[in-house]
């Protein structure tokens, strides 16, 4: 495990300046608002006269050059303060952790499924690439990931909230309900059904088309020829020798994919109502609050940085290859 | 270009492209087909679909035509999607080359701006972005592609520094070409295709982009989008849901068009043969080897060999194979007897039809690859790979799975074939390990491929063909991928292995002198046919045809001592 943890260290340390690439970017985003946080608060208390905004100004620094503002930016980030939020009125990192565990409950519980069903349908399509079943699983999961996840959670809301009447159309739970213990459990996974179950259906998709496509490409691999040659049973070659190593381009779109995945939980958060991270950002672009939006962006990029490191990790774990420098020919 | 045609031949890619044209097509003529600004009120409001022939997709909320609507949503969606991938890939190609041409610290500081796009949620920053400047078309489409052109910049920088070590450019520079000439011809070319398969995916994802954002009210509110149509069906949409439905279909129509195009690209530039689809599902995964195949008989008939063939472990007769897709066959009307317990070397260049024999004779050819003939075993049946036939590979570090250990490699076969439990096939594996000579092999059954050399790799994968103990060993150019002192060692272990087992040796080489060395049969291969078979001795000190003068007469000019002593010869 060491040779994981050293990898994992190194990872770490190089996604520093990465972060603060971000840090700048979002800097940038917020010079260019029309307007700053001074007016934004003014408008949202009604209004003030100039003497009270300069006053503001001064207290947060925001009369200074814009060097300086970068720098009261930065050190105040190095001391969690994302700032303040002026839709909600109050410090932006508190909002957020308030909001984060729905999101990464909602977005967990959808890529353990998604993972868990597109891997294995992956390994049926892929077993036999080419045949019948292949065909028809690849072009299924080629239009299910062209559905828009908004639209999809739409048309699973009509049918199975509206329609069917099984499950809750919004919310994480039953407001006021007054439940606890299980059955509060139970509550908020009906609730999370439909949400779950639309993102979920799309990454199937997606995971199906990658774990396909990588098995696809080790079929032709000499060592695939060897394990028939050896006259393993079918069902050994596709499992232990094929699907095995096609797993490892799978665990790599993980990481590539949080990213997305962060992205999307604004607009299934917004059709289900669902009080969690993108649910905030969109909240921060209708109240104008551009603090509240810079602070999500940069709690995302740190957010991606440690599930591409969680990722890295299960990688080298699956891949003995990995931080070991190549020895022998 | 014939990357285009190639794509086009592909139903994925032909489906693809026709949605997309009937898609252009719609979205060029909308003014034509529905004139006016399909955002004013045009009927009754709320018309349900399929009940009026003036708006055959109904009306929305305000009376707005759902059918116009789409139709021009197309355009936007288009030439969103379009722009947005158009300028992403005009900032990645950039930033790529710039990266991969400047190299050090610049390149270095532009791939960490790359990485800084990745990580960010490229959604959130197209929200943040529109947000904080307001939303029109133009702005949207600038948001899109900065969340979209890091992907593109990394491909380019990986694919220029891939191209730019090849010979073709290393030529061109020494020719004195300019380097701006040769990035323009020689480099771009050739990184331009797999940037071209990416840029695919970038307008798919632009034009989902573009719809959330406008479903979140982000969009340009002058124009009309499928996002907008979606949302707007929102507020009805327990009455009315077609509203929403009949936009979101033709996005996710455009999708799939977009992705179809893609994949055709993709298969088309790895070269995947699809054409020939049909014929390879009739001819099986596995080709079963006619081991009396005239007239098409069936495979269980098997009669052991005739009389006056004692001795005989196999005899092929008028045997062909003709890979998929190919028009010569690799092998042609060959008739080759193999004798039980001999050591037949079968000597030929590349091209030659050696490995298609070999792999013909282990029942381990390709997909949809036609073989004629007959191969007749004595045993009656075809040998079964494994445990009646050992076959050993060219290339050891390709014939090894690197993410198992060489424990379970070895003990896979002998767990199979000889009904072992995992244990003692383990402790077959670990026998084997020490009979191929490996040092510690206690040590070596938890280790990974990657771990050993190649003549290491190579005893590892004689321990594995072997470790049921077949009859019969085919060993395709064992050695060639290894060098000149390892080629030796391997030869010299095989050799013995065989003997020790009374086993039957089927070595197969390009290199006359190696064969020469232990031999006691040789066979000799050009283009696909036999060219003279007899005993290693006879054949190599007195050859009857030209092409084995030849093949003698040019080792024999170059003084290649034998490898390995003239032992059985």
């Amino acid at each position: 495990m060491t040779r994981a943890l050293r990898l994992t260290a190194r990872r770490a340390i190089s996604s520093i300046p990465v972060l603060l690439i971000v840090v700048v970017m979002t800097f940038l985003l917020l010079e260019t608002a029309a307007g700053d946080a001074v007016d934004a608060y003014l408008l949202s208390i009604g209004g003030g006269d100039a003497a009270i905004a300069g006053a503001l100004r001064q207290a947060y620094g925001l009369d200074q050059s814009m060097a300086a503002r970068l720098w009261l930016y930065l050190s105040a980030l190095a001391r969690l303060d994302l700032g303040w939020s002026v839709a909600f009125d109050r410090p932006v990192l508190g909002l957020i952790i308030e909001r984060l565990p729905n999101t990464l409950l909602l977005m967990g519980s959808a890529t353990a499924l998604a993972f868990a069903f597109g891997s294995t349908l992956g390994i049926l399509a892929g077993a036999r690439p080419g045949s019948l079943r292949d065909r028809l699983l690849s072009t299924l999961s080629l239009v299910v990931y062209a559905i828009p996840g908004f639209w999809l959670g739409l048309v699973l809301a009509i049918v199975f909230a509206v329609q069917l009447r099984w499950l809750p159309t919004s919310g994480i739970e039953t407001i006021a309900s007054g439940r606890t213990g299980l059955s509060r459990a139970a509550d908020i996974a009906a609730h999370l059904v439909l949400p779950v179950g639309t993102l979920a259906l799309i990454y199937t998709a997606l995971f199906l088309r990658v774990m396909r496509a990588g098995m696809a490409g080790i079929w032709r691999l000499d060592f695939v020829l060897f394990a028939r040659a050896k006259g393993l049973s079918r069902a050994r070659i596709v499992l232990r020798h094929v699907a095995r190593n096609a797993l490892l381009p799978l665990i790599t779109m993980l990481g590539l994919q949080a990213a997305a995945m962060l992205g999307g939980s604004v607009v299934i958060e917004s059709i289900f109502a669902i009080p969690g991270f993108g649910r905030l950002a969109q909240e921060a672009v209708s109240g104008r609050d551009a603090a509240l939006l810079c602070g999500i962006i940069v709690v995302s990029a740190v957010l991606v940085i440690l599930v591409n490191l969680l990722v890295d990790i299960v990688y080298a774990a699956l891949d003995p290859r990995v931080g070991t420098a190549e020895r022998g020919a | 270009m014939k990357l285009v045609g190639d794509m086009l031949r592909r139903p994925e890619g032909a489906t693809g492209l026709a949605i997309l044209v009937l898609l252009a097509l719609l979205a060029l003529l909308a003014p034509v087909l529905f004139p006016g600004d399909p955002l004013k009120i045009a009927g009754r409001a709320l018309t349900a679909p399929f009940t009026d022939p003036a708006f055959p997709l109904g009306t929305d909320r305000l009376g707005r035509d759902v059918l116009a609507g789409i139709v021009h949503g197309a355009r936007t969606s288009l030439f969103v999607g379009l722009a947005a991938a158009l300028a992403a890939l005009a900032i990645g190609l950039s930033v790529g080359l710039a990266a991969s041409f400047a190299g050090g610290i610049a390149d270095e500081a532009l791939m960490r701006v790359v990485d800084a796009f990745q990580i960010v949620p490229s959604f959130l920053l197209a929200l943040a972005f529109v947000s904080v400047i307001g939303a029109s078309v133009p702005v949207v489409v600038l948001a899109i592609a900065l969340g979209a052109w890091a992907d593109p910049a990394r491909l380019t920088r990986a694919e220029v520094l891939s191209v730019r070590g090849r010979d073709y450019v290393a030529a061109a520079r020494i020719a004195g070409m300019h380097p701006v000439e040769i990035v323009l011809r020689e480099i771009l070319p050739n990184v331009l295709p797999p940037v071209l398969a990416l840029s695919a995916i970038i307008v798919a994802t632009a034009i989902l982009t573009e719809a959330a954002l406008s479903f979140l009210g982000l969009g340009d509110p002058n124009v009309v989008t499928w996002g907008s149509m979606i949302a707007e069906g929102r507020n009805v949409l327990r009455s009315s849901p077609f509203l929403s439905i009949f936009p979101g279909l033709a996005l996710v129509a455009t999708v799939v068009g977009v992705y179809l195009l893609s994949e055709g690209l993709t298969n088309a530039l790895a070269g995947e043969a699809s054409v020939e689809r049909k014929k390879s599902r009739r001819a099986g995964k596995y080709p079963p080897l006619p081991c009396r195949a005239e007239g098409g008989a069936g495979a269980g008939d098997n009669p052991p060999a005739e009389q006056g063939e004692e001795g005989m472990l196999c005899r092929t007769k008028n045997l062909s194979v003709t890979y998929r897709g190919q028009e010569t066959p690799a092998l042609t009307n060959l008739a080759l007897a193999i004798h039980a317990g001999e050591r037949l070397a079968i000597i030929g260049e590349s091209g030659s039809g050696k490995s298609t024999l070999a792999r013909a004779l282990a029942g381990l050819l390709p997909e949809g690859a036609e073989v004629e003939g007959t191969v007749r075993w004595a045993a009656g049946a075809a040998p079964l790979p494994g445990r009646d036939l050992g076959f050993v590979l060219q290339d050891p570090s390709a014939s090894l799975n690197p993410v198992l250990t060489i424990g379970e490699q070895v003990a896979e076969g002998a767990r199979r074939h000889l009904g072992l439990s995992w244990p003692k096939a383990r402790a077959r594996a670990l026998d084997m390990l020490e009979r191929v000579r490996l040092p510690e092999p206690e040590k070596l059954l938890a280790a990974y491929p990657h771990q050993l050399s190649g003549g290491q790799r190579q005893r590892v994968a004689i321990a594995a063909a072997l470790a049921a103990r077949p009859g019969l060993v085919i060993a395709d150019e064992p050695t060639s991928a290894l060098d000149m002192v390892v080629q030796a060692e391997i030869v010299a272990l095989l050799d013995e292995l065989v003997r020790a087992a009374g086993m039957t040796l089927v070595f197969i080489t390009h290199d006359i002198a190696l064969a020469a060395g232990f031999a006691d049969r040789v066979a000799i291969f050009k283009d696909g046919a036999l060219v003279e078979t007899g005993p290693a001795a006879a054949v190599l000190a007195a050859p009857r045809e030209t092409y084995t003068k030849m093949l003698v007469a040019s080792h024999r000019d170059l003084a290649s001592p034998p490898l390995v002593g003239e032992i059985g010869a």
